[in-house]
């Protein structure tokens, strides 16, 4: 196997998204949690020969989906394994031991992605001005470390509590879908996704 | 005779994602597979009259016409029969268009990616980024998207111009990068036009934005150019991420005549050298701020290609300078530390984040008396004292990063607190167990290495 992957070498992978809003991506995700971290590794994909992410991420809290998810496993695509190395820009990165909210597509393919690639996952990091947790994004470019213990604080306008961050979370997997499409996403599949609950 | 004018060098900002097709790959050959994509082209038949074929076909003319200096070239070679079903392969060296992703790894707000894998084979190492070469590209749309067709635009502007997004893609396949991602956009880093409004830019134009007469920004062009066209390059020929002072050196190198170099450090200084210069290829910088800098060269010459030409060329956040880690803005101490819950305390880290890459390693060490009880590196960690019970504990804090390493030691007293009530059980509530904490402050030690 390795000596396939040597002809694979590494590859580049760029994509082009639509900013999505919290309530699409609760929209769009079967699964929305806050959990931790705890595993991080790479695979290889035979099929079309390109390296994916998995963390496995230990389940704190469900917003939506099973209420007795204790474990998931992420995916995403990009990564080295042995001497193959996919990069891709635009995709969620992870580090072990790091508190977050995860808003996870479930793909017909069978993977699990976070929503809109980086836009689906939050980090939880402690605001020393407020005494607050907050919940932001941070994506860092493919070619440099991503160690979530030193994200930088966010500009002082764009904090936002994890109360208030939750909250919204909560009324919009309240609300349910609102009928409108997203890119990506069929309409049959928002709708199969959502139907427990319904606006 | 085509020439580029010169511009204000801090405005530009391409990316390369460090994939580039060799000069002997190009006219570069591209195929459709067998797959027509109803949404877009109901009831057709040929894929070669229907106008996702024909999208891709302006889109790379986009280009073609849109960077003349960069002497691109594209080459149809047919459909790809029954390979459709198949899904993309990265490694059949087939430049490969697919519509409504078939191999499904493309969910929500994700509109098209553009697989690009590499030789392997160095093409050249520009700015401290190694080249590659490219083996296969191919470029997968989403399903589910509602794709407006250009000649449509004017009636109807509920979806997605397909056009914009395929231009975008073949701008990746090239070799181009993001113009901006979004975190350089919330924090203010992409404020000029030519960026946020380049078909670069790292999400898709909405359907009024869209101008299918101006497909790019100066900031499109130049890159292309820089990929494809005459171009120089730089590298830091010392260590770019340190403490202060940091002097760091840079040396061009070109295969083109260059008669003029202007630098710009990214702290308010520059340079400028020109033909009379004694040396037009080498410069050094003293950094004596923290900070993470961008460097800009902007470089002018000749070439029977382009006659005379100019471009910048930038590599953003290159240079990080680093001064020991200290307190943010606004407090006194690097650490404090508040109540939890019974006799849990949370450290709480007032350490100056700004820089990213500036602290590295960070270390908790929690003493009762003179023995060592815990040792934690997360960054604002909760500490549980149930163990050893309520009491007073000394705290020190390293934190460490190229600028060199901070300690901060302060004695905590911990006391039993219940969080319901908001108050110590111990009297005085949290008022007291503020007091105590700030009387301590004056106890506290600090010590810079």
């Amino acid at each position: 196997m390795n000596a396939m992957f040597l002809l694979w070498m590494n590859s580049a992978e760029a994509t082009t998204m639509v900013p999505l809003s919290v309530e699409q991506m609760v929209d769009l995700s079967s699964t929305v949690v806050r959990g931790t971290v705890t595993n991080v590794w790479t695979e290889p994909d035979m099929n079309t020969k390109s390296v994916w992410t998995y963390a496995q991420v230990e389940v704190d809290k469900v917003f939506k989906g099973q209420t007795q998810t204790q474990v998931l496993v992420l995916e995403q695509p990009g990564g080295s394994w042995g001497t193959a190395e996919t990069i891709v820009e635009g995709v969620a990165r992870f580090s072990v031991g790091e508190e977050g909210y995860f808003f996870v597509e479930n793909l017909d393919s069978g993977r699990a992605v976070t929503a809109g690639m980086f836009q689906g996952k939050y980090n939880v990091i402690f605001d020393p001005y407020s005494r607050q947790e907050l919940a932001v994004r941070f994506p860092v470019h493919p070619k440099r470390d991503f160690d979530h213990r030193f994200i930088p604080l966010p500009p002082e306008k764009q904090r936002m509590s994890v109360d208030m961050f939750e909250s919204q979370i909560e009324a919009y997997v309240l609300d349910g879908w609102d009928g409108q499409p997203i890119p990506g996403v069929s309409l049959e599949k928002l709708e199969a996704i959502n139907t427990p609950t319904t606006k | 005779m085509i020439s580029l004018l010169m511009f204000s060098s801090t405005a530009w900002a391409w990316k390369h994602t460090g994939n580039i097709w060799s000069r002997d790959e190009v006219p570069l050959e591209w195929y459709m597979s067998d797959y027509i994509a109803e949404t877009i082209d109901p009831g057709a038949t040929e894929i070669e009259d229907t106008y996702q074929f024909q999208v891709i076909n302006q889109s790379y003319q986009n280009w073609l016409d849109g960077a003349p200096c960069g002497q691109l070239g594209v080459s149809y070679q047919g459909v790809r029969e029954g390979h459709h079903t198949l899904g993309r392969n990265s490694a059949d060296q087939q430049n490969t268009f697919y519509y409504d992703d078939p191999n499904d790894e493309q969910g929500g707000g994700v509109l098209g990616v553009t697989y690009t894998q590499s030789t392997g084979q160095i093409a050249f190492n520009r700015d401290g980024k190694i080249y590659r070469y490219n083996l296969d590209s191919d470029i997968v749309f989403s399903k589910d998207v509602n794709w407006i067709q250009t000649p449509e635009l004017e009636n109807d502007c509920s979806g997605t111009p397909l056009e914009a997004v395929a231009t975008h893609e073949i701008g990746h396949q090239w070799g181009m990068g993001h113009s901006c991602e979004e975190n350089e956009v919330s924090a203010g880093l992409c404020e000029d036009q030519e960026l946020r409004t380049a078909n670069m830019f790292w999400a898709a134009p909405s359907c009024a934005s869209f101008d299918p007469e101006n497909v790019f920004t100066g900031d499109d062009i130049q890159g292309m150019t820089a990929l494809y066209g005459p171009y120089a390059s730089f590298e830091a020929t010392t260590e770019t991420y340190g403490g202060v002072p940091l002097e760091v050196c840079f040396e061009l190198s070109s295969t083109s005549a260059i008669s003029n170099v202007d630098w710009l450090y990214g702290d308010g200084q520059s340079d400028s050298f020109d033909a009379t210069s004694e040396d037009l290829t080498e410069t050094c910088h003293t950094y004596t701020e923290k900070g993470q800098y961008t460097i800009n060269v902007t470089i002018s010459g000749e070439s029977e290609e382009c006659d005379e030409w100019s471009y910048t060329e930038r590599e953003r956040a290159m240079v990080v300078v680093c001064e020991v880690p200290t307190t943010a803005e606004g407090f006194e101490t690097l650490f404090t530390y508040e109540p939890v819950d019974g006799l849990m305390v949370r450290m709480i880290n007032q350490a100056d984040t700004t820089v990213y890459g500036c602290i590295d390693e960070i270390q908790w060490d929690v003493y009762n008396g003179d023995t060592l009880i815990r040792s934690v590196n997360a960054w604002s960690p909760k500490v549980d004292f149930t163990e050893e019970g309520a009491g007073d504990y000394r705290v020190v804090l390293t934190l460490g990063g190229p600028g060199g390493e901070t300690t901060y030691e302060e004695n905590i007293t911990v006391e039993e607190y219940n969080a319901d009530a908001g108050c110590s059980s111990t009297g005085g509530g949290m008022s007291s167990f503020l007091l105590s904490g700030l009387a301590l402050l004056g106890l506290a030690r600090r010590r810079q290495d």
